[in-house]
């Protein structure tokens, strides 16, 4: 029963590195798309005309107001009572992640196109650039600098909040931790290792966007 | 000779307020116009117009004979009809070069050999061509030069000058009226929105005396500085020549 520490640890790390690689896929999923999603969503919230706009900052406050568990809840066990789909408890995971994340980016990146100067824009237009590229050479450009370090501090986010989906059944790093847990006992060292995995994880990204701004504050 | 631009009882309004009231004006070929006036009296506001950064409300403007509304095709427009701001809004993102081969080789296709020879020429007669790999920020100065080369590397027809003065620590004023003159000189169509009274007078061929959204006068420089034939205009020169004086007692 009380095995010696290193005995642990050759057990518990296979198991939790599988679990650790659940986790990662989730949030680098969930990263890809809140990021894809929130450029779309800064664009749009820029140009679009009021309804969408208005559609979009309902959007916004529905994930704003609504804890990210209740939407896990909401579409793990309502899209099949509601929609007759079934999708798979990981995937789940993924949209609501990536649906939250986006809301963020998104309100990160139409900040940061709003607080470039209206001159810029009009700067493009005058050369006769086209919408796109004024967005593609001379805003987006512009704003990922302003936006980056923001942005990752959303994404370190994502990934501490991935550990939720424990709730809907997800086997990811935490479940595999309770299930060891569970046979052996060992909570402090089990705990401890998964402390070190998200440590491992989100302080690089944090350490960066700190440079990056430190870096970039005064580039634009 | 059909005029190159010309404007017919051109209205614009923002909101509740008439900035420009029933425009006209026609712009030769080759024209020099300054266009003067109190603040807000709208003359911004009409260069702005010209290249569709501001759409107008009533009237019509003609560019080469065309009528240009919402149907125009802006971006050949302004390709034409190129505009200089008064804080030059060069592309912070982008060295002084990238900034002025964008146009070029993004909206006109351009060869990039060809193009680059262009901004070598340009840039070199302002003598920032050492310059070139500099982002913006990294100058210490030139920067509306660099624009006004940006806007003339699209080889327009037209340039429209903002108050492109107006931002700048005096030392660099020169540097950049300068550059003007030698455009004026090359047979270049130009508008130019200034409060430098004394290169109004040495570079326009007409001036275009703006108050309250409407024109209440155009006259060659001699004829509008000597004897302005409305009360504002007189007003308008006289708050001028004194501020000039304080200036001067100032930098003495």
């Amino acid at each position: 029963m009380a095995s010696s520490i290193s005995e642990q640890l050759t057990q518990a790390l296979p198991l939790l590195a599988v679990g650790a690689g659940q986790t990662l896929a989730i949030s680098l999923l969930a990263i890809l798309f809140a990021t894809l999603g929130g450029v779309a969503y800064g664009v749009l919230a820029q140009q679009g005309g009021r309804l969408v706009r208005g559609l979009l900052r309902l959007y916004l406050e529905l994930f704003r107001v609504v804890p990210v568990l209740v939407w896990l809840y909401l579409i793990f066990f309502g899209l099949p009572i509601f929609f007759g789909l079934d999708m798979p408890a990981f995937w789940c995971a993924v949209l609501v992640l990536a649906l939250w994340g986006a809301s963020e980016v998104g309100e990160v990146v139409r900040g940061g196109l709003n607080s470039l100067a209206r001159g810029q824009q009009e700067a493009g237009l005058a050369l006769g650039l086209s919408t796109w590229q004024l967005y593609r050479h001379v805003l987006l450009p512009q704003a990922l600098q302003r936006l980056t370090p923001p942005t990752i501090n959303i994404y370190t986010r994502i990934i501490k909040t991935s550990s939720l989906a424990v709730l809907i059944g997800v086997v990811e790093v935490i479940k595999v931790g309770q299930q060891i847990i569970e046979r052996t006992y060992g909570s402090l060292l089990i705990y401890g290792l998964l402390f070190l995995f998200f440590f491992l994880v989100c302080y690089p990204l944090s350490l960066a966007s700190r440079r990056l701004e430190q870096q970039w504050g005064n580039a634009v | 000779m059909t005029p190159l631009l010309e404007l017919g009882s051109v209205s614009k309004q923002f909101g509740p307020n008439l900035v420009l009231d029933r425009i006209s004006l026609s712009v030769r070929a080759g024209e020099v116009i300054v266009i003067l006036g109190p603040s807000g009296c709208g003359k911004s506001t009409l260069l702005r117009t010209l290249n569709g950064l501001e759409p107008i409300q009533g009237g019509e403007i003609r560019f080469d004979g065309v009528l240009l509304d919402g149907a125009t095709d802006w971006q050949r427009v302004r390709q034409r009809i190129g505009m200089v701001f008064q804080s030059y809004h060069l592309f912070p993102n982008l060295t002084v070069l990238e900034n002025v081969l964008l146009g070029p080789l993004q909206v006109q296709k351009r060869e990039r050999a060809e193009a680059l020879l262009q901004a070598e020429q340009l840039l070199t007669r302002i003598g920032l061509w050492e310059r070139r790999h500099d982002y913006p920020r990294q100058l210490s100065g030139g920067q509306q030069r660099i624009a006004i080369v940006r806007a003339l590397c699209m080889n327009p027809q037209v340039m429209l000058f903002d108050e492109v003065t107006a931002a700048l620590d005096p030392e660099m004023v020169q540097e950049v009226l300068e550059v003007i003159r030698d455009l004026a000189g090359s047979g270049m169509t130009l508008l130019i929105v200034t409060h430098e009274l004394a290169f109004a007078r040495a570079v326009a061929d007409r001036i275009v005396f703006m108050d309250g959204g409407h024109i209440l006068e155009q006259a060659a420089p001699h004829q509008f500085f000597d004897n302005p034939r409305s009360q504002r205009a007189r007003q308008f020169l006289a708050k001028f020549s004194y501020t000039n004086v304080i200036k001067r007692k100032e930098s003495a």
